[in-house]
């Protein structure tokens, strides 16, 4: 019989992390060996096959968080609590990255890292700030279902963003670019560019899914250590009431 | 000053590239040590649900 692993790693997890490696091999020598600077926006459009690929990414995983969310609401069951728990820490992660990717990428092209009176990026900071907040609650010690009462609740509210973000260069006028990819006949790069794009949202899917999988084990291990203490004391405060009971778990010869 | 534009350009790519790959590695080990820290501490049979 094979002995438990020490790790959260699987078969899944193996494949699919070999997987990102593999696209984010070819992301990169896409991104800058073969696709080539842009017309108009110079080789700044190399900083678009991260940032792109994370604020997607993200979205998706805060909408897995915002229907997981719901699902634990209604149902109350563990496997809908721990998914929105990782997804939400992934979430915020990624589009922490997404504003700094931006800043970066705003500098040369627009003159300025940041512009407080913009809908886009200060919305965008308000969404993460919310799923800062998320995770905040997460990690407050309480028990199981009054944690994940809480942070459901934020995590349902913070997701009713997303769509005003998304649409905030469209709805109230931005210094934000409208959509690179994505509108039939009218993305703002084609060819080896384009590839290079799409190759970047393939890495940062396989990656996020394999990190997911691994953070998800990592709540269900730390909830199964935490039922292990609460355990444990009890059993030790039984046996400080009573010396000459036997304790939980112990058998008598 | 063309030159200087394309260096200015390439140092911005680097720094968002490099934050990008350092700060997912850093969260992917922080992850993955964390899963094997509490993996000692919970029972072979209980460790894995998914």
């Amino acid at each position: 019989m094979n002995q438990p692993s020490n790790s959260t790693a699987s078969r899944g997890t193996r494949i699919l992390g070999i997987a990102a490696i593999v696209s984010g091999a070819l992301t990169v020598a896409y991104a800058f060996w073969f696709s080539k600077a842009d017309v108009e926006l110079g080789n700044t459009v190399r900083i678009l096959y991260v940032h792109v690929p994370t604020v997607s990414i993200a979205y998706l995983c805060m909408l897995i968080n915002a229907v997981s969310s719901v699902v634990y609401l209604r149902r109350r069951t563990p496997l809908p609590d721990l998914l929105a728990a990782a997804t939400g820490e992934i979430g915020m992660v990624l589009l922490g990255l997404t504003l700094v990717t931006g800043m970066l990428w705003g500098r040369p092209t627009w003159g300025t890292y940041w512009s407080w009176g913009d809908p886009r990026l200060t919305s965008t900071l308000l969404l993460f700030l919310m799923y800062v907040g998320y995770v905040t609650v997460r990690n407050i010690e309480a028990p199981v279902n009054v944690r994940g009462t809480r942070s459901a609740v934020i995590g349902v509210v913070s997701a009713l963003l997303i769509y005003p973000v998304r649409m905030s260069v469209e709805w109230w006028g931005s210094i934000h670019q409208g959509r690179t990819v994505g509108t039939p006949g009218a993305s703002k790069i084609q060819g080896n560019q384009e590839f290079a794009l799409y190759l970047g949202f393939l890495t940062f899917m396989l990656f996020a899914g394999w990190l997911t999988m691994h953070r998800f084990r990592v709540a269900w291990l730390a909830d199964q250590v935490a039922t292990l203490e609460v355990d444990e004391r009890i059993a030790e405060r039984r046996s400080e009431a009573s010396p000459d009971s036997v304790g939980v778990g112990e058998v008598t010869p | 000053m063309i030159a200087a534009t394309i260096q200015n350009e390439w140092m911005y790519v680097g720094v968002a590239w490099g934050v990008t790959v350092t700060v997912l590695a850093t969260y992917a080990v922080a992850v993955l040590r964390r899963g094997r820290e509490l993996s000692k501490r919970v029972p072979g049979e209980s460790r894995r649900w998914m």
